[in-house]
C-alpha cells in the first residue's frame, strides 16, 4: 500500500499488536537475534519487517551466524517485500551500523537476495525528499507535505516507493498514537492529493508487476531455448550412435537379425513380408 | 502393543506454481496417518505465491513455508529448508527431500520424477521406515533405479562434468567417502541425525552461497548445485551409514 504503519517491538512475547492494519517491525538487538521462526510462520504474509538501529554500538561484534539468522527471517512469507525485495528499516548511521548493513547486504546477495534498506527519519516531513520512512512519536504528521514530496519524486521519475510510519511499542502512548494515525489517514485518504498519489502508486506497481512478469518470461524463453538445444544435441547423438552401431551393417546381416527376432517372438512373421503389418507388441 | 509413531518430515521444494495441485497435494493427503512435518520452499519471484501459500495452508494448516530466491534450484531450496528445520528446532527421525522435478531438457523427465516419487507412496514409506528400523547402518533410502555411481577407481575421477567441483567440495568439507553412490534426482529418505550432524558444523546457508542462480544444467560444465546432489548422499557415508535402494 502507499501508506504503511508499523509497530516497532523488541520482544515477541510482550507484543500486543492487535491492529490488523499495522505490521510488526522487530527492532534487532545486535546481542542476539532470537527470533522465533515458528511464531513468524503464523503471521500474515507481508506483515513483518526488521529495524536496525545505530543507537546500539554492538554491531561491530556481530558474527556470521547472527547474519544468517536474519537471512532466515527474510525467507519467511510474512516478511514484507517491496518489488520482491525484503524491506529493512535502518535508523541512524554510525560506522558500525553501516558496516553491519554492508555485511548483511553482501551476505544476502550471496543468497540471491536483493534487500531494500530504507533510512528512517524522525517524525514527519520537513520537506526532505527521498525519505519515506518515519519514526513517529506524536500524531502531528503532515500527510500533505509527505505526499506532495512523494508526487514530486514520482513526476521526476525517481520511483519513490512506499511511505512507512513506525511507532515504537515502548512509547507509553503507542496505542493512542496508532489510533490517531488511523483517524488521520482515514481523513487524508478522502483528499484529492491522496487519491492522486494512490492512483500513481498503483499504476507504478502495475508497471513493476508487468516488468517482473516480462523478466520471468524472458528467462523462461531463454531456458526453453537451452533445453531445446540440449534435446537436439541428444537426438543428434542418438542418431549418430544408431548409425554407427546398426545402420552401417550390411543388409543381409540386418535381415538375418529380423529372422532371429521372429524366432525369439519379438517380431511377427508376417511383418517380414508386409510393411503394413504391426511389427511388434508395445 | 501399537507401533510407536515414527516422526517424519517432508522437505519439498516447489518451483512451478502448478506443482502443488498437480504433484504434491493429493499424494500428501494420503499420508495423513503418518502426521508428517511438512516443510515447503517456494520461489521468491513467483507472483502467485500468496495464493499458493493460502492453498497449501488450507489443506495443511501446520505446514511450514519459506520463500527463497531461485538459487541452486532444488538443492538451494532444500538447503534453505534444512536451515529452517534447524533454526525452528524441529524434531523428527527421518526426512524425505523432494521437489517438483521436471527436467525439461531430458526426454522422459516426468517419468523420472514419478519413479523418484515412489518413495512417498504409503506402502513404500512403511517399507522404508521398517528398513531404517531394522538396519541402523542404513542412512539413505531411495528408488533403486536412481542410485548411481560415477566414480572411476582407476583414474580417481568422477565421470561427470562436475568432477572438479566434487573434489573441491569433498576437500572443503573434509568428507571421507568409501561409497560414491548417490541418488540421481536428489529425492530420498535420510536419517535426520545425519543432516543435523553435518549442518551443525557447516551451516546450510553457507553451503548455499556457492550454488548457481537461475536455471542451468550440468550438460556442458559442472556446477556446485549438481555436485551437491551427489554430496548429500555422501554425508551419510562419511558418517558411517549406507545407502539402500527399494
Amino acid at each position: 500500500m502507499l501508506l504503511n504503519n508499523w509497530l516497532v517491538t523488541q520482544s515477541f512475547e510482550n507484543n500486543k499488536n492487535q491492529h490488523e492494519r499495522v505490521g510488526l517491525c522487530f527492532h534487532l538487538d545486535p546481542g542476539a537475534a532470537d527470533v522465533n521462526h515458528i511464531f513468524l510462520q503464523k503471521l500474515p504474509e507481508n506483515s513483518f519487517s526488521i529495524l536496525i538501529s545505530a543507537d546500539d554500538g554492538r554491531w561491530e561484534a556481530v558474527n556470521e551466524s547472527y547474519i544468517e539468522k536474519i537471512i532466515g527471517i527474510l525467507f519467511q512469507p510474512c516478511y514484507y517485500l517491496f518489488d520482491y525485495q525484503p524491506l529493512i528499516f535502518s535508523a541512524g548511521k554510525t560506522q558500525a551500523s553501516v558496516n553491519f548493513i554492508n555485511r548483511l547486504t553482501e551476505k544476502c546477495a550471496k543468497q540471491g537476495l536483493k534487500t531494500l534498506i530504507l533510512d528512517v527519519k524522525e517524525d514527519d516531513g520537513d520537506g526532505s525528499v527521498s525519505h519515506f520512512a518515519y519514526r513517529v512519536a506524536s500524531t502531528d504528521i503532515d500527510y500533505n507535505l509527505i505526499t506532495k514530496n512523494w508526487i514530486y519524486l514520482y513526476l521526476n521519475d525517481k520511483n519513490p516507493g512506499e511511505i512507512h510510519f513506525l511507532v515504537a511499542d515502548t512509547d507509553p502512548n503507542s496505542s493512542e498514537i496508532l489510533n490517531q494515525i488511523f483517524v488521520g489517514q482515514s481523513i487524508f485518504k478522502k483528499t484529492e492529493q491522496y487519491k492522486m498519489a494512490d492512483v500513481l502508486y498503483k499504476k507504478q506497481k502495475m508497471i513493476e508487476d508487468y516488468r517482473h512478469e516480462l523478466d520471468l518470461r524472458a528467462a523462461s524463453e531463454k531456458d526453453a531455448q537451452l533445453y531445446l538445444n540440449i534435446q537436439k544435441e541428444q537426438t543428434s547423438n542418438n542418431v549418430r550412435w544408431y548409425y554407427h552401431e546398426y545402420e552401417i551393417l550390411p543388409g543381409w546381416y540386418k535381415k538375418l537379425g529380423h529372422v532371429i527376432k521372429v524366432l525369439m517372438g519379438k517380431r511377427s512373421f508376417r511383418s517380414l513380408f508386409d510393411d503394413n503389418v504391426k511389427k511388434h507388441n508395445d | 502393543m501399537p507401533t510407536p509413531l515414527i516422526h517424519i518430515a517432508l522437505l519439498m521444494h516447489i518451483y512451478n506454481q502448478d506443482s502443488w495441485e498437480k504433484i504434491f497435494k493429493d499424494q500428501l493427503k494420503r499420508l495423513y496417518d503418518f502426521s508428517p512435518i511438512i516443510l515447503v520452499n517456494l520461489c521468491l519471484t513467483n507472483s502467485g505465491n500468496d495464493r499458493l501459500i493460502a492453498s497449501i495452508r488450507k489443506d495443511f494448516p501446520e505446514a511450514f513455508i519459506i520463500v527463497t530466491p531461485n538459487k541452486g534450484r532444488d538443492i538451494g531450496g532444500k538447503l534453505a529448508l534444512i536451515d529452517f528445520f534447524l533454526k525452528g528446532k524441529l524434531k523428527c527421525e527421518f526426512m524425505a527431500l523432494l521437489h517438483d522435478k521436471q527436467s525439461p531438457h531430458r526426454f522422459g523427465g516426468d517419468a523420472w520424477r514419478q519413479k523418484l516419487f515412489a518413495i512417498i507412496e504409503v506402502e513404500k514409506i512403511n517399507l522404508i521406515l521398517e528398513q531404517f528400523r531394522l538396519d541402523r547402518s542404513t542412512g539413505v533410502i531411495a528408488t533403486s533405479d536412481f542410485i548411481k555411481n560415477e566414480y572411476d577407481k582407476k583414474t580417481n575421477e568422477f565421470k561427470t562434468t562436475n568432477n572438479t567441483k566434487l573434489k573441491e567440495l569433498i576437500q572443503k568439507h573434509n568428507l571421507r567417502v568409501s561409497d560414491y553412490r548417490f541418488v540421481a534426482g536428489a529425492m530420498f529418505w535420510i536419517r535426520t541425525a545425519i543432516i543435523k550432524e553435518f549442518f551443525s558444523r557447516h551451516s546450510p546457508l553457507s553451503c548455499r552461497e556457492l550454488l548457481e542462480e537461475g536455471n542451468f544444467t550440468d550438460q556442458y560444465d559442472g556446477t556446485y548445485t549438481h555436485s551437491w546432489e551427489r554430496i548429500f548422499c555422501w554425508l551419510a557415508n562419511d558418517q558411517g551409514y549406507r545407502i539402500k535402494g527399494i
